[in-house]
């Protein structure tokens, strides 16, 4: 029996209270990092995966609520039975983040320095020139210029920015980091050094990471596994090898060929028709038959549960799990 | 951050602003009906000697350009500025009734500015941090109710509980009518105090509403911002993030009302010195006004705009000074 | 956070929505829970000032009874200084203070809508001028200016009205541009022009129905300024004393010596009066502009 997850997320429930009713974005989601893993968590926008990254923090807010599911961190930390003061001092430590649209995620008018210096001080007590020091080891790990701490956010180019954030995160040496979207505020040149940077990092520190994103490109080249959700669950979880290489769920497939339009000159572009499925009215049935082009007559009557098939692959559909 | 650059040219913009408000003051009062040579020696009896004085001081029988010119001598390149006698207080010039009357004023305004800053903020931050909760409802609705009140009835219903009723507080004058006090010693401070805390307290309540209702609509715009997320992810206190990121950000654009506002709270303290009879200079303009008195007119008015620029002015850079994203 | 939700931000026009009309409107406001409420109260106070001469007891100028009566059956707010009904004089206060609040509110939208659009509208040299002026009325320290031009034109009603419109109209000529130029440079616009639509025409009928909604919510806050600030220009005496408003009523307890003699109905009647009618018309107006943008409406 080898070391437990790093995180075992099972059955997790996350829903929205808008006027026209309860949006489920994360409807019965599980799984499962080891530690060490970069884990991909790939979908269209609103599948659900952002809100899946902030559930694993605890950082859902009304009108949002998580209403059910278990998240067991290293094997012995329920995160959502933890107390104010424990959630407080679990957050940033084993767990860190970076966020969707890092530019926003710093305090305009307080220096860079201190606010990385802040995410230690919140955890624990240091004499200001071992603060300093500290921060300028973060900022020179990422690739930056110590002297750049007592400058302002609004003074950074959007990479840098995008550095600082990714030194905060790691302030503590946390032993897992969900990147939600790191790289899509970027120019191209500079997505590739981030995503440089954060594969360097992880090997360094062996850090676990779930890498939310919707560019499969990027995932191909640096993850272990990746997961595929759609409408607020799983569709498929494989190795990426295996994912890339051979796609079981017909929804990872219609994802992976619309990626080839642009990738092959002079082949047609293409994308799977259709829309995602309004989260506050799921259909029955499996929630992307209206778009699947194998449906057969036990897709319109029972939602498919992720299974697994073969070695560290799990799929959610009724033509594989026959 | 500020630069050098950004300091004269503000600076040089409230001097302009200054200098076309001193020449407006002299161009009103001649376009209204009533000059002011008419009001003269008859209506006041003015003692002969006197009259002579002024009207070689002041050109008031020569053509306008020349008595423009005097007045610009006179009131800008003089100091102290030389408005004259005033005519319903003669022999007192303008000017020392306007130096007597001042500095009550700037007590008045200067400690309730402060005050309702304090208030206004710390109120508006309480209110968006527990929205929703009995408090906060509380909160606005009294807010609410204070934006719709005239405030010089809030004045007068202090004064019926705590002068009248009560008993506790003094509602008229600046210092007890009759004590004499050398110099600032303790007790003319004490009497000071104790004379201010009623017309200080009705400036704050009529002030401090929109403050607050201001304050808590940045505060719940900051909150909602990414970056106090952020603040709680990193596990920092709840106190801090409301303080340390959310006031901090959320109050600057409470400094612009501020500025803004410098007007209506001078227009305030006119309505408080008169219920109060407190002997500031927005009394002094009332009584001056109603009583067609020019000269006093004038310099009322001068002192005002003096006060408005200047503060506009000060609370302009001092914004500066606080938001680092804003570079001159 | 909450999940990335396709927002409904309206990218058209906002055409003069017809078939809702005032009367669904009005439905609405009235479900509202404060709007309700300041709907009620308004109505009453108008309704007091519509029916004045047959609710007030006496004539608010003659003596009719010994000065500084404590309230009685007789008189339920007492007498002033010289014998004179309180009742009454809050009774008839209330259409000149409603009437002076309304008719300056009006010209106050009339005035800023025009010179806001046009201001924004034209742009350019005509803009700045515009703005200049706007700008330095409303940094000047009104309330002095008012009573200066106050006393100069002498005490009516008429001339109270004068002055706080001349003083009002600025802020809401501000906000006029601000909206009307968020909304100038949409598409729909450009299309009005380039097929041949006059430049009035386009503000009239094209950019005024969208800035309508702003200009009545603030339009209904103005109506409580022009009632407080004709309370403070009565206060201070520069009201018609035979045309007395609520504000007057109070510059009488002020000078008659309320505070001396015991004045507590007299000085609370017409200060409650004016803070009920503020927070009910501050009520409507919430009820508005929540109506109005349903995206400020929380979940």
């Amino acid at each position: 029996m080898s070391a437990p997850p790093i995180v075992n997320v099972s059955g997790l429930r996350v829903s929205f209270w808008a006027r026209r009713g309860e949006v489920k974005a994360v409807d019965d989601v599980s799984l499962q990092v080891k530690k060490g893993e970069i884990m991909g968590l790939a979908g269209e926008s609103g599948c659900g995966k952002s809100t899946t990254g902030l559930a694993i923090m605890r950082l859902i807010k009304p009108p949002g609520e998580i209403k059910d599911g278990r998240i067991v961190f290293d094997g012995n930390i329920d995160v959502l039975s933890l107390g104010d003061e424990e959630l407080r001092s679990f957050r940033w430590r084993k767990v860190s983040m970076v966020f969707q649209g890092a530019m926003n995620s710093l305090n305009p008018v307080m220096t860079v320095g201190s606010q990385i210096a802040e995410a230690i001080s919140a955890h624990e007590s240091a004499r200001e020139e071992d603060m300093e020091e500290r921060v300028a080891k973060l900022l020179e790990q990422v690739g930056m210029d110590a002297s750049r701490a007592k400058d302002y956010p609004h003074e950074f180019s959007g990479g840098m920015r995008q550095r600082a954030v990714i030194a905060m995160a790691l302030a503590l040496n946390p032993e897992l980091l969900i990147a939600d979207e790191p790289t899509t505020a970027l120019d191209v040149v500079v997505q590739r050094q981030i995503l440089d940077l954060m594969i360097d990092m992880q090997r360094r520190l062996n850090l676990s990471m779930i890498f939310i994103t919707h560019d499969l490109v990027a995932l191909s080249e640096f993850s272990d596994k990746v997961s595929i959700m759609y409408a607020g669950r799983i569709a498929e979880v494989a190795p990426t090898s295996d994912l890339y290489g051979s796609p079981l769920h017909p929804y990872t497939q219609g994802l992976l060929e619309s990626l080839q339009g642009i990738a092959t000159p002079g082949k047609k572009l293409w994308s799977i028709p259709g829309a995602p499925p309004d989260l506050a009215a799921i259909p029955k049935g499996c929630r992307f038959r209206p778009r699947c082009r194998y449906a057969f007559d036990r897709c319109a009557a029972e939602e498919p549960e992720l299974l697994p098939v073969k070695d560290g692959r799990s799929v959610a559909c009724h033509l594989v799990n026959k | 951050m500020i630069t050098a650059r950004y300091l004269v040219s503000r600076t040089f913009n409230a001097l302009v602003t200054f200098v076309i408000a001193v020449v407006l003051i002299f161009i009103i009062p001649r376009l209204m009906p009533g000059s002011p040579t008419d009001q003269f020696a008859s209506q006041y009896r003015l003692p002969g000697p006197v009259v002579a004085e002024l009207k070689a001081k002041f050109g008031l029988d020569q053509p306008i350009e020349t008595q423009f010119v005097l007045y610009i001598k006179n009131v800008l390149l003089t100091f102290p500025p030389d408005f004259g006698v005033s005519y319903n207080f003669n022999p007192a010039t303008v000017w020392s009734l306007l130096v007597y009357a001042l500095p009550w004023t700037i007590f008045l305004l200067g400690t309730s500015s402060i005050l309702t800053a304090i208030l206004g903020v710390v109120l508006g931050m309480i209110s968006a941090w527990y929205r929703g909760s009995k408090l906060e409802a509380f909160i606005s609705s009294s807010s609410m109710l204070m934006l719709s009140v005239p405030f010089f009835w809030v004045a007068m219903i202090l004064v019926l509980i705590f002068g009248v009723f009560l008993r506790w507080l003094p509602f008229s004058g600046a210092v007890s009518p009759s004590a004499v006090y050398r110099g600032f010693s303790i007790p003319f401070l004490l009497d000071v105090l104790y004379h201010g805390i009623l017309p200080v307290l009705t400036l704050t309540i009529g002030s401090f509403a929109s403050y607050t209702l201001i304050m808590k609509d940045n505060m719940v715009a900051t909150l909602g911002e990414d970056y106090i997320l952020t603040a709680e992810a990193k596990g920092v206190k709840k106190e801090d993030i409301m303080v340390k990121h959310a006031a901090r950000n959320a109050v600057l654009p409470v400094m612009t009302l501020f500025v803004l506002r410098v007007g209506f709270m001078v227009g305030g303290s006119i309505l408080t010195e008169t219920v109060f009879s407190y002997p500031g200079i927005g009394l002094l303009l009332y009584g001056a006004v109603t009583g067609l008195d020019y000269p006093l007119i004038q310099g009322a008015f001068f002192v005002l705009a003096f006060t408005v620029i200047l503060s506009t002015l000060v609370a302009d850079i001092l914004y500066t000074i606080l938001d680092p994203r804003i570079r001159y | 956070m909450m999940a990335k939700m396709p927002s409904d931000t309206t990218k058209g026009p906002v055409k003069p929505k017809r078939e809702f009309g005032v009367t669904a409107f009005s439905i609405d406001v009235w479900n509202h829970k404060r709007g309700r409420v300041g709907v009620i109260i308004v109505s009453f106070f108008l309704a007091v000032a519509l029916l004045a001469p047959w609710l007030a007891p006496y004539n608010p100028y003659s003596f009719v009874a010994r000065p500084y009566l404590q309230p009685t059956i007789q008189h339920l707010l007492g007498t002033d200084g010289i014998g004179r009904d309180l009742l009454s004089q809050v009774i008839w206060g209330t259409r000149i203070s409603l009437m002076i609040g309304f008719v300056v509110a009006i010209s106050v939208i009339i005035i800023g809508s025009a010179v806001g659009l046009a201001a924004a509208y034209y742009g350019g040299p005509m803009d700045e001028l515009l703005m200049r002026f706007t700008d330095e009325l409303m940094v000047l320290p009104s309330l002095p200016l008012m009573i200066w031009m106050a006393t100069m034109l002498g005490q009516s009603m008429w001339n109270t009205i004068i002055v706080l419109a001349v003083f009002g109209w600025p802020s809401m000529a501000r906000m006029v541009r601000s909206e009307t130029l968020s909304i100038k440079n949409r598409p729909f616009v450009d299309a009005a022009r380039v097929s041949g639509a006059s430049d009035v025409s386009i503000m009239t009928q094209i950019i005024l129905p969208n800035v309508a909604p702003l200009i009545v919510a603030n339009g209904i806050l103005s109506i409580i300024s022009a009632i407080l600030g004709e309370a403070s220009l009565s206060f201070l005496g520069l009201g018609d004393p035979f045309n007395m408003s609520w504000g007057t009523v109070l510059y009488f307890a002020q000078i008659e010596g309320a505070f001396y003699n015991n004045g507590w109905a007299w000085i609370l009647a017409p200060g409650l009066s004016i803070a009920a009618v503020g927070l009910a018309i501050t009520f409507v107006g919430t009820a508005i502009t929540d109506i109005a943008n349903p995206r400020l409406r929380s979940a």
